[in-house]
């Protein structure tokens, strides 16, 4: 420990363990957890484009260049609003896991003697942090895409159901996609 | 003099209890069955008429709305009727239409220009044409259902996440 607050990093100022922390509470995620948020944000971002296509009869290689740009721009706007929800939730989620996880270990490690009670506990940490970062990342995707789903569902039927299938594209995708990005960086008041 | 009253009394006579003798009908119908993209139901009636002294009359069918319209004859012996009325007042069952050949129609007229009842000039014939009820489209709406469940799984989600942030 004591070498490790040594080996500060220059361009940082901050030691490794301190940079790992950091990174734990970070908006960052990692590539993985990227790829799998983009992938599933141009997936519920697309799906729309069957509903206009089949139901609201907007004419499918003559609207294309609109329904790419507007699922884009949905599919940034998604991915943004499930990293943000992954960070409001995962240490909440990390503080309501940690007995159980902790229980498991505990039950996992037994009475091995070898195993530190600092090895213990940062076999703790990561697996609480691990279970808090699957859960809150599912769960992120199933709140944005149902609200996502939800809203625009709402609005291409009922809101703007007398506007043209083109007004009506536009307004619902990137009003329930906008409105998923902007309410995620709202801060909880706790 | 008494002889002329006399033949005069036996053609009244023979106009009141009809020139046709009694008649006989036949009657299948046919009603709209899809009216999604409709705005009024049609009914069709076609109806085979035997007279006692194989007589095939122009009829005229009277509705218990109370409109006489004439009835197409459409081969021998065969005729048919048919009508429309507005989705919302659209019901199925049986409808009693009223025949009458042309001096049935004719006191059908008189009563009318005289304000009297329709119902008490004495019909031809009397048929009862059953009419079915019309498809109008599903009870909800695709859209509402779709609505509604997607609605239930964002009310969950989001009660779940106010849950966990609490």
């Amino acid at each position: 420990m004591g070498s490790g607050k040594q080996q500060k990093v220059q361009s940082s100022g901050f030691t490794k363990e301190e940079e790992l922390l950091l990174q734990d509470f970070s908006r960052n995620v990692s590539t993985k957890s990227s790829a799998l948020f983009y992938g599933n944000a141009f997936i519920v971002s697309a799906v729309p484009i069957w509903l206009f296509w089949r139901i609201h009869n907007m004419d499918l290689w003559p609207s294309s260049i609109l329904f790419v740009l507007v699922t884009a721009a949905s599919t940034y706007l998604m991915a943004t609003a499930y990293k943000n929800i992954k960070f409001q939730l995962k240490h909440k989620i990390a503080g309501r896991r940690e007995d159980a996880v902790t229980r498991e270990v505990n039950r996992q490690l037994g009475d091995d003697k070898k195993v530190t009670r600092k090895e213990k506990d940062e076999r703790i940490l990561w697996k609480k942090n691990e279970v808090a970062d699957y859960e809150a990342t599912t769960f992120s995707i199933f709140y944005n895409n149902s609200i996502y789903l939800a809203v625009i569902i709402f609005i291409s039927f009922f809101l703007l159901k007398n506007s043209t299938p083109f007004v009506n594209y536009i307004f619902s995708v990137g009003l329930a996609s906008g409105a998923l990005a902007l309410f995620s960086t709202s801060a909880q008041v706790n | 003099m008494c002889r002329q009253l006399v033949a005069l009394c036996l053609i009244a006579l023979m106009g009141a209890s009809g020139a046709y003798g009694s008649c006989k009908a036949t009657v299948s119908s046919f009603s709209t069955q899809d009216a999604t993209i409709l705005t009024q139901l049609a009914h069709v009636a076609e109806l085979t008429l035997q007279c006692s002294n194989s007589a095939q009359p122009s009829l005229f069918a009277e509705f218990p709305c109370g409109k006489v319209v004439p009835v197409a004859k459409v081969g021998d012996s065969k005729y048919q009727v048919s009508w429309v009325e507005d989705i919302k007042q659209g019901s199925s069952g049986n409808v009693q239409v009223r025949l009458f050949d042309e001096d049935g129609y004719a006191n059908v007229r008189k009563a009318q220009r005289d304000g009297d009842k329709v119902s008490s000039v004495k019909s031809l014939l009397d048929i009862t044409v059953p009419t079915k009820s019309a498809y109008k489209g599903p009870w909800i709406k695709a859209e509402l259902l779709a609505a509604f469940l997607v609605g239930g799984v964002a009310y969950f989600a989001f009660t779940t996440k106010s849950k966990v942030q609490a």
